[in-house]
């Protein structure tokens, strides 16, 4: 599936949507957790570092950065590891239905819901590369793309390109919402990137490699 | 879109009443609706310390900005508030549990999943875009009056 997706999902089952979900649920909790272990081990040693950070910062975007800051703390850590199937599950349906209506939209889903729920769930299975420390995130988000697009051209007989315009509708309408708030605020910009440049100079001043 | 919908949700095929299942598409949808309420009603989940990222970095509001807000006052039974937190939040929330209900009320009367249109699916999400646009919008235009 993962290294041979046009192949895998040209002839995968999609009668059988179940056993994907739970491959999937399976793959992500196994992910999520070793993420979950390895953040908290190592966010220790950068807690301290973006405490201090966050003391330079406005209240809003010090709050942004609290937030992260607490997810590394014992107890959030063990709701991570605790809810992670249940969050798997509810993320491969809604993250189904919302590629699946968009694939409608685009008149690119012959072949059911049951076809989209069975992509997005062996695809979901890529985030077991969550357990790779450091980069594993980001490979893991990429490459689920890659095989989302693949395998729902594939698996619903729709191509490429209108499953990477389902794929990226969301990403391209977060992008153009991203670039009217950023013109809108323009030079409310500068600021912004002044107290984040301040804030790099004293976490420098303090010897972080932050 | 869903379970037994999505034979019929295809483009292809023509609409059919499936057979029932005990548990399939539509009842995981509804059980993610329920847990919804749930959480809204009975967790604190306004107490936890998040900052959207477009609210937090930028200072303006995203598109979904305030829909915790508005499923929270919703399942309290703050319309008003719910609204005013996020019009398509409250919409949405409100459309959720709503569906919860005539589920168990279709599984109760042991009836099929109605099959779903494509076409209408297709009108269904354009108007969701659309609204989701308009919402941001409101949302902007909120910020910027108060």
């Amino acid at each position: 599936m993962a290294t041979q997706p046009a192949e895998f999902f040209r002839r995968v089952r999609i009668d059988q949507s179940g056993s994907a979900v739970l491959f999937g649920v399976l793959a992500a909790t196994v992910g999520s957790v070793a993420s979950a272990v390895y953040g908290y081990l190592s966010g220790a040693a950068s807690l301290a570092a973006v405490q201090e950070m966050v003391q330079q910062m406005p209240e809003e975007q010090a709050r942004f950065l609290r937030f992260f800051t607490q997810g590394m703390t014992g107890g959030m850590t063990l709701a991570q590891i605790l809810l992670a199937p249940l969050l798997a599950v509810i993320g491969i349906y809604l993250n189904a239905a919302i590629v699946h209506v968009l694939l409608l939209l685009f008149r690119g889903a012959p072949r059911g819901f049951d076809a989209t729920l069975t992509v997005v769930g062996y695809a979901t299975g890529l985030q077991l590369l969550l357990a790779v420390p450091g980069c594993g995130g980001l490979v893991a988000a990429v490459w689920y793309m890659v095989v989302l697009i693949i395998g729902l051209g594939e698996a619903q007989r729709c191509g490429p390109g209108k499953a990477a315009a389902a794929v990226f509708a969301p990403l391209a309408l977060a992008c153009v919402c991203c670039c009217g708030a950023l013109g809108v605020i323009g030079a409310g910009s500068s600021d912004l990137l002044k107290t984040l440049q301040q804030a790099a100079d004293a976490a420098k001043g303090q010897g972080t490699n932050l | 879109m869903s379970g037994e919908a999505a034979s019929g949700a295809g483009e292809g095929a023509p609409p059919a009443a499936p057979p029932a299942r005990r548990f399939g598409h539509p009842e995981v949808f509804a059980a993610i609706a329920a847990l919804s309420f749930l959480v809204a009603r009975f967790l604190p989940v306004l107490a936890l310390p998040y900052t959207c990222p477009s609210k937090g970095l930028l200072g303006l509001p995203c598109a979904t900005c305030g829909m915790t807000h508005a499923f929270v006052a919703l399942a309290h039974g703050d319309v008003l508030a719910a609204l005013q937190a996020n019009p398509l939040g409250a919409a949405l929330a409100g459309g959720a549990w709503l569906y919860v209900l005539l589920d168990l009320l279709r599984l109760a009367l042991g009836r099929p999943f109605p099959p779903l249109p494509a076409g209408r699916l297709r009108a269904a999400t354009a108007l969701g875009v659309v609204a989701l646009l308009a919402n941001w919008a409101w949302l902007l235009a909120h910020q910027a009056q108060g």
